[in-house]
Formats: C-alpha cells, structure tokens, sequence
C-alpha cells in the first residue's frame, strides 16, 4: 500500500513535469526542421536532423540581432535603474520610525501594484505624443523602470527588514554617517536580495509585450517580443523561423534565472506569505 | 527630548530625500494617469481633437452597447474557470512536492519555468501545440482515436483552450503554495501522531486549514490577473472567432488604440477597476468564513 502510494506520487510528478516542459522541449524540436519536416505526416516527435535554415533566416534575413540589442539594452538599463531607485525607497521604508508616513507611502506601493495598467494606458499615451516620446527606446525605458519600482521596492524592503538595526547603529557611533552606513554596511549583507531585485524586473521587462507594442512604431525600435508578435502575421515567417525567435527570445531569461534562481523564488515567496 | 530632535528631523529628510525618485515616478507614471482617466471618461477624445464633456454618456452607452457584454460574459467564464483550477492544481502540486521528494529543486525550478517564459512567446507555443492540422496535441489524441477539436479556431473551444493554457503557468502560484506548506509548524503533525492520524486526515485537517491564507493570497491574485486578461487573447485571436475570446481588456484596448474611441475606453477602464475591486473586497470579506489565521481561536 505505501510502496503504491509512493509510484502513484512519483508518476504524478513526472506527469506535470512532462506537462511543463513538453511545450518547451516542442518549440526547440520544431526550430530545428526544415521547413519539410514541420508538416511532415505522421508528426516526427524528433528532428531528422540538425538543420539551422530558421535560425539563419531569422538572423541574416529579419533583423532579429537588431531586436535582441534594444531589448538587451532597455532591459538592463532600466532594471538597473529600478534597482538604484528601490535600493534607496526601500531602505527608507524599512527604516522609517513614523508609523503614518511608513503606512502612507507603503499604501501608495501596493496602489500601484493592484491598478490595471489598462486604466493608465491612454491618458499615457496621448501625454507621450504631447511630448515626443512616443517611438522612443528612452521613454520606453522610463516608463519601465517606473512599472518595476513598486514591487522591487516591496521586495527590497523585505530585505533590509532583516538585517539587524542595531548594526548600523554601531556604524554610525562610530562616526558613520547614514548613506556611508547604507552603502558599507547594509547594502553589502543585502547583495543576494539586490540581485534578486535586479533579475526579476530584468525578466519582466525583457518579456514585456503591451506597453512597447503602445509605445514603439518603427522598425529599428522593436524589442524582442514586439517583433515576434509581428512575426505571426508576417508572410515568409513559419513556424519554424517563429520557434527560432522563441528559443533565441528565452536565452537571457533562462541565464539569468539560472543564475539568480534561488533568490528570485525567495524574493516571490518573500512577499506573499509574510504579507 | 522635544518633539523632533534635530537627529529625528535630519533622519525624516533624509528618508524622504531617499524615497523623493520614486515619489516622482508615481506622481507622473500613475496618479497623473490615473487622475486624467476619470476626467477623459467623462469626454469625447479621438487624441486629434481636444476632449469635448460629454457627462454621463460613455459610461450610458456602455451599457446599451453588446459588445461590452459579450466581453464581460467572456471574461467572466474566464475567471471562473482559470482561478479556481488554477488553485486546485497549484496545491495538489504543491502537496505532492512538500513530502520529501527527492530532487526538490529540480521539479520547484521546471514547474516554475513556465512562469518566466515571455507571454509572447508562450502564445506562439501553444498556436502552435494547439493547432488543428499540425499541432502535436491533436496528434496525440488521434492516436487514442479522439477527433481534436479545431481549439482556439472554434467558437466553442477557444475560451477552454485559452483556460487550458493558463493552467501552464500554474507553477508561480505552486511555489508560494510551497512556502506556505513549509511554514506550517511540525508540532502540530507530531501531536496528530500521537492521536493516531491517518495522512490524509492530517492533510484535511492540518495542512489546507494552515495554508488557507496563502490560498486567499493567490485567488485574490489570481482574480486581479484573470479580470485583466489581455496579452494572450491579442496574440492568438485578436477576439475572434466570433467575438468568442473579445476579453474584457482587448475591448478595451481595441477602444483606445483600434477606434481611438479615448474617452470611451476610460469609461471602460473605471468600470473595470470598479469590478476589481468590487471582487477583490467581497474575497477579503468572505475569509472570516474560510480563512484559518495562526493565534487565533
């Protein structure tokens, strides 16, 4: 009875990892056939062989590596800013000893995160064409760092919470003055958690399709998933090029999850079960 | 002391100069918006003309207009398909990962990759997975002799694909599931043991009482996201077929940015908050029947 309990449990498991990773595993296979062997029938579960005419396409005919550079170049920028920024609300936050201005700005966190970006999206655009940053990689830029800093200021508050008050306590006796305290003693204990902050908007504006798609018109401006989006209805594109884009458009994610994995979960887990 | 000291006054500066970038951002990126969505609600704007009051009237109309129902119907089913399987399948996930499996990590990271794949992406992913001649799913269930159906191309059908779909992504809320479970004290099972508890027992009687605020956390989230379904939907079907997946948020954005109808959409945009919230408050209402807080009685 227990050793059934134990293979029903591992076959379950096994399921939902197929489950999760099949979809993947199935746009690697299919970026890698020849534009034949993507209609073959019956389906070819395994590629007959390597074959890199999508991933040549996608690179030598569309402007994919165009893409990659601006998507690259936003994502990191702004992540980066929005580190910068919520390294400073956040620390403030965690310190602060008035309960009311704490509450008030705390509220105004969470106000950001529940509104729908949907009511936001039209009095920001129509301001945007007022001013001329409408097909702007800098406004883009901007209004990502913007969208990130509520949560990574929640997320870095939660990191500096822990650190121990009394540390910088001692650093300032000693003739420290608050930002020295902040940048040579708290910030360096609180690097696992900083990085944590910088990979996860580093993701979510790396994936980010609605606002760019509002935002950029030309050409030469598109991130990666606007110009996948325009993939699916452009002539020429198949499946095979679209499944060349996919597993190109996941690479940073993945390295940077795979690096940073443990404190991401952290961070995401941080939140929801102590607040 | 005095009321603030010179240290208490210096350190508030300070703190305020500390949280002055963000303030800034929040006054411009969202209460400016926000502020300018009430007021254009109440306007005609197509952006090439200045915006012309005009009262009630969006918000009037909206009602009279069809489309605006079938989007709320549609998104409606959405929400109550996609949220409470969601939250099925996500604990059972993470029931069966919190009794030492062995290799932990490796399934908490493949259950949670879903998560981080862009949305453009996995929309592309599952077209493809899920089309009708080529796709592998209707491959794979001819070979237990099912007909597939024709998914996301059929009115029928594209409303549960899109909700089968979802339930890929069902890893996120697997892994705050998982940290709620690891808070759960070991005394609590330990005195089950001696009462002689069975393990499901001690499941139905332990474990879902003790995570039913994590549970709370997750629907809560899992509404707000379900209500404001959009990336999706704009991707695979743009709507169609037959105003089959027109969510709420597509019609929205198609009022902005298709019709430019300005005023219109922030009319739509106000409901919808109202909704939210609406839902979001009769949840956090409705814990005191359901939700097992620790330290209380």
């Amino acid at each position: 009875m227990k050793l059934l309990l134990k293979i029903g449990k591992a076959l379950l498991l096994g399921v939902f990892l197929i489950l999760a990773l099949g979809p993947l595993y199935w746009v690697i296979v299919t970026s890698l056939k020849g534009s034949q062997e993507i209609y073959a029938f019956p389906i070819r579960y395994l590629p007959e062989s390597l074959n890199l005419e999508n991933y040549e396409y996608l690179f030598n005919i569309s402007n994919f590596g165009m893409y990659f550079r601006n998507s690259i170049l936003i994502s990191l920028i702004a992540a980066t800013g929005a580190l910068f920024i919520s390294m400073f609300s956040g620390y403030a936050l965690s310190r602060f000893r008035e309960q009311k201005l704490k509450m008030t700005l705390l509220l105004a966190m969470y106000f950001t995160q529940i509104i729908p970006t949907y009511m936001l999206m039209s009095p920001l655009f129509t301001s945007f064409a007022k001013i001329g940053m409408t097909d702007s990689l800098l406004g883009l830029t901007m209004v990502y760092i913007a969208m990130m800093i509520a949560f990574s200021t929640i997320m870095a508050k939660s990191f500096f919470d822990r650190i121990p008050v009394a540390l910088e306590e001692a650093a300032m006796t000693d003739g420290c003055t608050r930002t020295q305290t902040l940048f040579k003693v708290v910030i360096p204990l609180t690097l696992p958690g900083l990085a944590a902050i910088f990979s996860f908007a580093f993701v979510n504006i790396w994936n980010e399709l609605f606002l760019a798609v509002m935002l950029l018109s030309s050409d030469h401006n598109m991130t990666v998933p606007v110009a996948l989006n325009s993939f699916i209805s452009k002539a020429g594109v198949s499946w095979g090029v679209l499944s060349a884009g996919i597993v190109v458009a996941l690479l940073p994610t993945m390295i940077v999850f795979a690096f940073a994995q443990k404190y991401i979960i952290m961070g995401l887990t941080e939140g929801a079960v102590k607040g | 002391m005095g009321k603030s000291s010179p240290t208490t006054r210096r350190n508030r500066r300070l703190g305020l100069l500390f949280t002055a970038p963000w303030l800034i951002g929040f006054a411009i990126f969202t209460i400016y918006p926000f502020a300018a969505s009430i007021v254009l609600s109440f306007t005609q704007y197509s952006v090439l003309s200045p915006p012309k009051f005009i009262g009630w009237s969006n918000y009037l109309d909206l009602f009279r207009d069809p489309l605006f129902w079938t989007s709320m119907y549609n998104t409606f089913y959405f929400a109550a398909f996609s949220v409470p399987l969601g939250a099925i399948i996500g604990v059972l996930l993470a029931l069966l990962l919190n009794q030492d499996v062995k290799g932990l990590p490796v399934y908490r990271t493949v259950y949670y990759l879903p998560s981080i794949v862009p949305v453009v992406a996995s929309a592309i992913v599952w077209m493809w997975l899920l089309n009708p001649y080529y796709g592998i799913i209707n491959a794979i269930l001819e070979r237990f002799g099912i007909p597939g159906p024709g998914w996301i191309a059929d009115p029928a059908w594209s409303k549960p694909a899109l909700i089968i779909m979802s339930l890929w992504g069902v890893g996120n809320s697997t892994l705050i599931y998982l940290a709620g479970l690891q808070d759960v004290p070991v005394s609590l099972y330990e005195s089950a043991d001696l009462d002689g508890a069975q393990a499901w027992h001690k499941t139905i009687y332990i474990t879902i009482p003790m995570i039913t605020p994590t549970i709370l956390f997750n629907v809560v989230m899992g509404l707000i996201n379900a209500f404001q379904y959009f990336t999706q939907a704009y991707i695979m079907t743009n709507g169609g077929p037959a105003d089959s997946t027109l969510f709420y948020s597509l019609y929205l954005y198609n009022n902005s940015f298709r019709y430019f109808k300005m005023g219109y959409a922030s009319a739509q945009a106000w409901l919808l908050f109202i909704i939210i919230m609406f839902f979001t408050l009769l949840l956090l209402r409705s814990a005191r029947h359901w939700v097992f807080y620790a330290g209380e009685d």
